[in-house]
């Protein structure tokens, strides 16, 4: 029976009329702005060669030249742009891509325009995801809303009630062929962007990718079914279509428009953290506190002579200074990064939300991939230091006194720039996307489910007159 | 007999559904989205009191002309409170530096203090008021011929003699008049809102801009309503007309702008700012290695001194020339001194090498803005929110007069310190008094010695700078309303072009509209 309701339904809409636009906005965005993405990520991912190069070659000169010079470098790691980033962007472009290090410490992130257009106003990629999330969602609820309302309004849904069917197998058929239509739409659109980038070759079409690909379609499914189910619930709430049209109309506007835009506020209204201003008085105040208790001559200096025991108070002075704004800045950005974390956890009620996390946790970008680079360049920096003292205990020419931003008192020999070791970038395992991910797809699944059990509850009490 | 159709339409509005969400929807979003934007003015006020006084007290407490480099605040638009711009894009500080000509203001890309939170959107009022707007005038119109059809009415009421064009006329007028409340409630709601939180007020030509603001929404409203009466007047039923008026709602509102941006952002390529800045810190390499190996040698030749000769006793300086010691002899000073007024020139005329660069980028920027603005033709909402942010002060013009000002504040100062010879001079380098500074290494070595170093061999005792006659940094905006009304009239033209266009296609398509 269910059978025979889905295919019912799914012919009704094949030749709808919204159905035909649909496809026609969907397969148009998917097949115009493509290219676009592709050409943009192929930019990009030269310019960011382009950037690695350059930065590979000023770490040449400055390990060939001095090896403290090159310790005390600040550094910086950018991500390079992803080849999946056509599927979904995953706010790297917001969100913080650089992170700053020397040998001695992991000193901070933050958000690198690189090509961006900061004259442009901030807004959503054209990905594939954004088409889900602003697209994919709006039809879902523009199939559903009239569902059970319209049948009602048309009376044939007293009529078809009258056949011996379960209200819960005409609701869940329903359900099922306005999923699978969307689905249809979306592969169709997926099906004209994949073919784009075969033409255009600038992707590399391999087997990851198609991975990736079907990996985001089941999770976009997830997406339009708590939107199907809402459309729906808005359907069997009221008595004709033009108020569940209003109902539908405002959930979407809640969970795409108002939740997003207003997080942020929230977030700062519910969990402050102190302002980059006060935690930089604190660290000036210490500083301060610090220069003041120095012996004096802490600051004198002279150039080719390593030995100068002022040369050890400066270092002393210049390390105790890193020591506290390490402590300063590290707890600084736990909190920034707890007030993230708790900031989209109050967004999760927005299904769209949901589907965003857990796409950017499979796609391996966005602030998972910025956790994970966060973590590793702190391994990575206690190896660099440790390499470091090794050379530089060595060395009989350097008094080793550590100074973390000059380059007086310790070695000042050049270094083979290959045996420095160097930080790369390594690749997420599934099992680290899947737990990262893993939360935001069960609540998903959950939310479909009460939300479609609500939509059930109130259609065994749909009145059909 | 409009005004009759009108006024009965305005009375079964009011009373409907659609209304009562609509209302309800604008009176929780906008109150929101106003709070939202007054918390963040706020805080960008703060921002820039805390960050101006920090400047002026830098720049007292100056002591050397070398640390003369102003830092220039841009002030928060009380108007931004309606139209964000792209003043979130950008930072508000500026550096007066000789060695680079600023494009750009710079700091934190955004008033957020935590960079994660930079990945949340956030909305304006006019975004709010052109997503909001839109919808509520795509409801209320999509079935202003179809519903009577359905309902039966219209029959009844064109038997009776009202001719096609005032029916048609009367329709639409009843939707402005049931919106107009609704818009200027949403007005009025936020300037109250702002009014009584006391975070700001207007000044009389930004009352006019807001007043003007007010009627292009007008102007943005009814292309909505025009748009929806034409797609009514062009089917038989409500339900059709809906499907179709909402899905031209999200192409039109959120898909053309999105198309837009991609288009302009594949088709003129912008540099990454970090290969742009390999290739600065390749003429500051220059400029260091030119430095190192053949001024200096040559100074200390003349001098006739060694590397290993000089020691300071108090030094700081910093990358951008910016030099100050204390308690070093005075053959040292003069080695510095020397080696500043040779050097600083070259610095000057490096920032102009590294300008060509700079500008090349810049310009590609606001080339791929003009592309941008030029595709967002396609979309009213486009051109609202343009007109929008040009009236409100600030768009990309408003950023690019202000850095102009900036640029020229530069060079007026690099003219004060030529004419008054401040490269040259001593006190480019050094606070200390003349007579206290120690006239041999040994003499300064024999004094440290003793451990009786005087006060002022430190920077920090010895005086500040008398900033009488250094010409200090002002900007007003020149724009006023009928600049801003100009440069975006195209934008308004064309709004008024779809206006007509949609009035006649609906009066040529109602007419032969069959009522049956």
């Amino acid at each position: 029976m269910l059978k025979t309701i889905i295919i019912k339904e799914l012919q009704n809409h094949f030749y709808s009329l919204r159905f035909l636009i649909s496809l026609f906005i969907v397969v148009l965005i998917f097949g115009i702005g493509t290219p676009g993405v592709v050409k943009t990520i192929k930019t990009e991912q030269d310019q960011y060669a382009q950037f690695q190069q350059n930065k590979a070659e000023a770490f040449k000169r400055v390990a060939s030249d001095n090896l403290t010079k090159l310790a005390i470098k600040g550094t910086n790691h950018q991500f390079n742009p992803r080849s999946n980033r056509i599927i979904s962007d995953c706010n790297e472009i917001t969100l913080p891509n650089k992170i700053t290090y020397s040998a001695y410490n992991v000193f901070g992130f933050d958000v690198s325009l690189g090509s961006i257009n900061p004259l442009l106003k901030k807004s959503h990629a054209l990905t594939w995801s954004f088409v889900v999330i602003m697209i994919l969602s709006f039809l879902a609820l523009l199939f559903a809303f009239d569902s059970i309302s319209g049948e009602k309004e048309n009376k044939t849904l007293a009529l078809s009630l009258s056949n011996s069917i379960s209200r819960g197998s005409l609701l869940f058929g329903k359900f099922i062929s306005i999923i699978s239509l969307l689905l249809l739409i979306e592969f169709l659109g997926v099906l004209v962007g994949l073919i784009i980038i075969l033409i255009s070759g600038g992707i590399q079409l391999d087997a990851h990718f198609i991975l990736d690909c079907f990996g985001f379609l089941i999770l976009s499914l997830l997406c339009i079914s708590s939107f199907t189910a809402f459309g729906m619930l808005s359907s069997v709430l009221a008595r004709n279509s033009n108020v569940s049209l209003l109902i539908s109309l405002s959930i979407w506007l809640l969970f795409v428009i108002i939740i997003p835009n207003s997080a942020v506020y929230l977030a700062m209204k519910v969990f402050p953290i102190d302002s980059a201003y006060q935690v930089q008085q604190s660290i000036d105040q210490d500083r301060e506190a610090l220069n003041n208790a120095a012996p004096k001559g802490s600051w004198s200096s002279r150039d080719n002579d390593p030995f100068l025991p002022n040369h050890e108070l400066r270092a002393n002075l210049q390390m105790s200074f890193l020591q506290s704004k390490k402590k300063h800045r590290d707890a600084y950005s736990s909190d920034m990064m707890r007030q993230f974390e708790k900031t989209r956890n109050l967004t999760l009620i927005s299904p769209v939300a949901l589907f965003d996390y857990s796409t950017e946790a499979f796609l391996g970008g966005g602030y998972f991939r910025f956790r994970k680079n966060w973590d590793d360049l702190h391994v990575y920096q206690e190896q660099f230091l440790a390499y470091f003292k090794e050379v530089d205990m060595a060395d009989e020419g350097s008094p080793h006194w550590y100074n973390p931003y000059e380059a007086y008192s310790t070695t000042s020999q050049s270094v083979d720039p290959e045996t420095v070791p160097v930080y790369s970038e390594k690749a997420s395992s599934f099992g680290e996307s899947l737990t990262f991910m893993l939360k935001y797809v069960i609540i998903l699944i959950i939310y479909t489910g009460v939300i479609f059990s609500l939509c059930f509850v109130f259609f065994m009490r749909y009145d059909p007159r | 007999m409009i005004w009759h159709i009108a006024k009965k339409d305005f009375l079964l509005n009011l009373i409907s559904a659609r209304f009562i969400v609509g209302t309800v929807l604008c009176l929780l979003i906008i109150p929101f989205t106003i709070l939202i934007n007054l918390d963040d003015y706020g805080t960008r006020l703060d921002e820039y009191h805390i960050k101006t006084v920090e400047a002026k007290n830098q720049l007292e407490q100056t002591r050397v002309y070398s640390g003369l480099r102003p830092v220039i605040i841009r002030p928060p638009n009380p108007l931004s409170l309606f139209s964000n711009g792209i003043d979130g894009n950008v930072g508000t500080r500026v550096k007066v530096d000789f060695g680079n000509i600023p494009a750009l203001p710079e700091g934190k890309a955004s008033q957020r203090d935590n960079p994660f939170l930079n990945s949340f959107m956030s909305i304006d009022f006019i975004g709010i008021i052109s997503i909001l707007i839109s919808l509520l005038a795509l409801i209320f119109s999509y079935d202003v011929f179809t519903r009577e059809r359905e309902d039966g009415t219209m029959k009844l009421s064109l038997s009776k003699g009202i001719s096609r064009p005032a029916f048609m006329s009367g329709k639409i007028l009843g939707i402005i008049l049931t919106l107009m409340p609704i818009l200027l409630l949403c007005y009025l709601l936020s300037i109250i809102i702002i009014l009584v939180s006391g975070h700001t007020s207007f000044a009389p030509d930004q009352w006019v801009n807001l007043v003007f603001l007010f009627v292009f929404s007008i102007l943005y409203m009814l292309v909505f309503i025009l748009a929806g009466a034409f797609i009514s007047s062009m089917v038989k039923q409500s339900s059709t007309s809906i499907i179709i008026s909402l899905l031209c709602w999200i192409w039109f509102v959120f898909l053309t702008p999105a198309l837009a941006k991609n288009f302009a952002e594949s088709l003129i390529t912008i540099e990454k700012q970090d290969n742009i800045n390999y290739s600065l810190i390749e003429i500051n390499r220059e400029f260091w290695d030119n430095l190192h190996n053949e001024v200096s040698p040559r100074i200390e030749k003349e001098l006739g001194m060694y590397d290993r000769d000089r020691s300071y006793w108090h030094a700081s300086g910093g990358q951008d020339g910016f030099f100050e010691t204390s308690g070093t002899a005075r053959d040292v000073m003069e080695y510095e001194r020397r080696m500043k007024a040779e050097t600083e020139p070259i610095r000057i005329d490096d920032a102009d090498k590294k300008w060509i660069i700079v500008k090349n980028r810049l310009d590609d920027l606001y080339r791929q803005k003009r592309l941008q603005k030029n595709l967002l033709m396609l979309s009213p909402t486009g051109m609202f929110e343009m007109i929008a942010s040009s009236l409100c002060q600030n768009d990309e013009k408003a950023l690019d007069e202000f850095m102009e000002d900036v640029r020229e504040y530069r060079e007026t100062l690099i003219r004060h310190f030529e004419t008054n010879e401040w490269f040259s001079d001593l006190r480019y380098i050094t606070a200390q008094p003349e007579d206290e500074i120690a006239s041999t290494n040994e003499e300064k070595n024999r004094i440290a010695a003793t451990g009786q170093v005087p006060d002022s061999w430190s920077n920090q005792n010895n005086p500040v700078l008398d900033l009488e006659g250094v010409p200090m940094f002002s900007h007003a905006s020149t724009r006023l309303l009928p600049v801003l009304l100009h440069q975006s009239l195209l934008f308004i033209i064309l709004l008024l072009v779809i206006c007509s266009v949609l009035t006649i296609l609906i009066a040529w398509s109602f007419n032969k509209y069959d009522v049956r």
